[in-house]
């Protein structure tokens, strides 16, 4: 019985490599390359499932497998692999075979042809923060004269001119260069009318500038270029630290990721390899296992078996007749499929849910609480600012001093430091835990989480954790080992399941002793075997010739047994984490589920009472059942957990959507965070830890207050030394540094790590 | 004191000079991949020879 599922192996790898038929054609081929030259050429592949040391050492042995290759390069952190060919030798095709046959299948897509940015603003970034850091290093030399009593008569005579001359000349490109991004987003900002931490930050910036360039030229004091530029250079060190982008995942996946480079199109008898963006409705195409479709379609095919887990997460596949619509972005398993194209390609439904996310994510972020938390310091920095300033009023230059000063002080210590420092490592320690948060805003979003709706299917729920129920005639012992004995056979993961549970219900240890006589397998549908002189049959309704819905259908000797029903059972370790949840007052939870409620008996320890249980929801249900959320409680924050585009519409309303995917890499649209199953089980120890973050903020505010109230005082006691104060000022930012970085830090001790992929 | 003004014209330069290095440094992508040459240095190199052959 091995036989065939050897047959079957070579003839799907046969298969599999004919969908890089597309390959062959130079203008696709082209496209892809990033520079060809006397024959040679350079092209830059995303394998996703590089993961390790080995996956280098072999990567770049690929010279040594086919000859044509010159040079190999993997990126082991950006999962891509750069390759320089002789194109005489080899060709682009077989070395994409060659990479899928070690298991390493390039990511080919419309994407991989329109690339490019991504390195660069890492390079730009870097060079930003070289160019501030030399400033900051140059002008604080220069300026350090200036905190002395003999400097003060140093700075009076002809250096001073110098030293504000040079202070000016390396603030330049500070201002115009390295600032620039935080003016950008500032300005973004206004324009939008949404409030951003960038726009006190610019504030600051500007009143620092502003009045050291006034100071430098009206004469009246060597001005403060050596705060200002420090203070871009630990910005841009905290952004720096903040960004620790996951380069193997994409929160802002493009769509055209999804969609392949080339298709099948029929036209006539003949079957035509042609790119995707030249496909027209009604338009038949043919489409080979485990190949993606590209448009919307309807299914032409009389059944197919459709894998949505690219899209969903989901990992069980559809099964469709003929006449329903199979939308882009789907996987085509087992036999190949005619579709007939409904919808363009830049109109399909995938396309058109990521093209309506920016409005509603605007709409319902309007509650960003992190803006609400800049509005409020923007608001009280310049109340204070103007207060403190009108306090001097008839004094022009003092209420200036006034209000710059409380300007300069206040945007830096707060936010420059403890803001990036804390989030930022609250979201590098969380993605070794399993969870990838999109930016720093979503950190103190999700901490402050009031409503927790969770979907049921694939995200409490587990295919692992598969359970079977059985309902039909009463099965005696030989029945059992009848059906075990074919179940062993089936390669397919329903009859592995059914074996597992007759086994484990029956105390049946011995399995190998079963064995049947005879074995045929239907592929989508079913299997018959002989055991003992006698028939049996599994499989589909169509299979067993029955007429009832769904479940996996059992027939001895022609005679209808039963049927064995599959349902998902929830994750190992869930329900205490629920449990967990639901004791927690501050927290309200709910179930939303598109299944029916026969289920529901696992879940209601870990909810409160009946009404936060739903079931029998549509995707449309699931957003409307969010709108009513937050229509009920205005001011709160709503989290729903999901996992894919079933739950697109409920994720993208909510203030922080959170996919639950295996794969991290795979497709999440619309959501803020990314979670791995794994980390779910401590779904509580996380959102706690995300919390804290905002204490921690809080914790490091006060005691840049304390460093000031301190200065303060000292100024006023006339105490303070030009040189204490420059002691003083860096002490008090390592000191926020120092507190942000340690306590997120130990906060995160509890929760365990996840192995990454 | 006036020797300062020398001075400050090498200092400036010197640093200047690593600004650039650093400029060109991470232009020329040797910051792009952090994590790979760390892991790469330690196979044992037998296909130097065959690539420095290309």
């Amino acid at each position: 019985m091995d036989v065939p599922e050897v047959i079957s192996l070579k003839h799907l790898a046969h298969k599999s490599m004919e969908r890089f038929a597309f390959l062959d054609d130079s203008a696709i081929v082209d496209s892809l390359l990033e520079y060809q030259l006397d024959g040679k050429a350079q092209v830059t592949l995303k394998l996703p499932s590089v993961h390790c040391a080995s996956c280098v050492w072999l990567l770049e042995k690929l010279p040594f497998i086919n000859p044509g290759i010159i040079r190999s390069r993997l990126q082991l952190a950006g999962k891509s692999i750069t390759i320089y060919y002789d194109k005489e030798k080899t060709s682009l095709r077989s070395i994409i075979e060659l990479l899928t046959m070690l298991g390493y299948e390039p990511e080919l897509s419309m994407a991989t042809v329109q690339k490019e940015g991504q390195v660069n603003s890492n390079r730009i970034m870097y060079i930003r923060l070289a160019i501030a850091g030399f400033a900051f290093g140059n002008t604080m030399l220069f300026s350090l004269p200036g905190y002395f009593d003999e400097g003060m008569n140093l700075m009076a005579s002809h250096f001073s001119l110098l030293f504000s001359g040079l202070n000016l000349l390396f603030s330049l490109p500070v201002i115009l260069y390295s600032a620039l991004p935080f003016f950008k987003n500032a300005f973004a900002g206004v324009r939008s009318k949404t409030m951003n931490l960038d726009i006190p930050i610019a504030m600051g910036i500007i009143a620092l500038y502003g009045r050291s360039l006034y100071e430098i030229f009206s004469n009246s004091g060597p001005g403060f270029m050596d705060s200002f530029t420090g203070l871009v250079f630990f910005l841009l060190i905290g952004r720096l630290f903040q960004k620790k982008s996951f380069d193997a995942l994409e929160f802002d996946r493009d769509h055209s990721s999804f969609i392949p480079l080339q298709c099948t199109v029929l036209e006539g008898e003949k079957e035509m390899s042609k790119p995707v963006s030249s496909i027209n409705i009604g338009d038949a195409l043919i489409i080979h296992n485990q190949e993606i479709i590209p448009a919307d379609s309807k299914l032409l095919s009389a059944i197919g078996h459709i894998d949505y887990s690219f899209i969903t997460g989901e990992s069980t596949p559809v099964e469709l007749i003929k006449g329903g619509m199979i939308y882009a972005g789907a996987r085509v398993l087992g036999p190949t499929l005619k579709v007939e194209v409904k919808r363009e390609v830049s109109r399909s439904a995938l396309l058109r849910m990521w093209n309506a996310e920016p409005v509603s994510k605007s709409e319902s972020k309007l509650l960003h609480v992190s803006s609400v938390f800049a509005k409020y310091f923007t608001a009280f920095t310049i109340g204070l600012a103007i207060l403190g300033g009108m306090l001097y009023l008839p004094d022009i230059s003092s209420a200036i001093n006034v209000f710059t000063a409380v300007l300069i002080i206040a945007c830096p210590c707060a936010l420059t430091l403890a803001g990036p420092f804390t989030l930022g490592n609250i979201m590098r320690l969380s993605a070794k835990k399993g969870v990838y948060f999109k930016n720093p805003e979503t950190v103190m979003e999700f901490g402050s989480g009031s409503s927790i709706v969770f979907d049921k299917t694939g995200t409490l729920t587990s295919s692992l954790e598969g359970q079977v129920e059985y309902e039909g005639n009463i099965l005696l012992r030989d029945d059992i080992e009848m059906i075990i004995s074919g179940c062993l056979a089936s390669t397919h993961p329903k009859s592995r399941m059914i074996a597992a549970w007759l086994s484990k219900r029956n105390d049946i240890g011995n399995l190998s002793g079963i064995r049947c006589d005879m074995f045929k397998e239907i592929p989508g549908s079913g299997w018959t075997s002989h055991f003992r002189g006698h028939e049996i049959q599994i499989g589909s309704s169509e299979f067993i010739k029955q007429t009832t819905e769904c479940g996996v259908f059992l027939s001895i000797d022609g005679i209808q047994y039963g049927r064995f029903m599959m349902y998902e059972g929830p994750r190992k370790g869930i329900l205490p984490m629920l449990k967990r949840l639901k004791d927690d007052v501050t927290i309200t939870t709910f179930l939303l589920s598109g299944d029916d409620d026969k289920h529901a008996y696992h879940y209601e320890s870990g909810f409160e009472g009946e009404h936060s249980l739903r079931f029998y929801q549509s995707p449309e249900q699931k957003a409307q059942f969010i709108d009513a959320l937050h229509a009920q409680k205005e001011d709160e924050v709503i989290v729903m957990v999901g996992d894919g585009i079933n739950d697109a519409g409920a994720l993208k309303k909510s203030n922080v959507g959170i996919a639950v995917t295996e794969h991290i890499s795979s497709f999440t649209p619309g959501c803020d965070i990314v979670m791995s199953s794994n980390a779910l089980l401590y779904f509580d120890m996380l959102k706690k830890y995300a919390q804290s973050g905002s204490s921690v903020i809080m914790g490091a505010f006060l005691i840049s207050v304390m460093y000031n109230t301190i200065g303060l005082t000292l100024a006023l006691m006339g105490i303070l030394t030009p040189l204490l104060t420059a002691i003083l000022m860096p002490v008090s930012s390592l000191t926020v540094i120092g507190f942000s970085i340690g306590m997120t830090s130990w906060k995160a001790r509890h929760i365990p790590n996840v192995e990454s992929e | 004191m006036e020797v300062i003004f020398m001075l400050i014209g090498f200092s400036v330069l010197v640093a200047g000079g690593f600004l650039i290095a650093f400029t060109w440094a991470v232009k020329s992508g040797q910051f792009d991949d952090r994590s790979t040459p760390a892991i790469r240095m330690l196979f044992d190199e037998q296909k130097d020879e065959d690539m420095s052959k290309e």
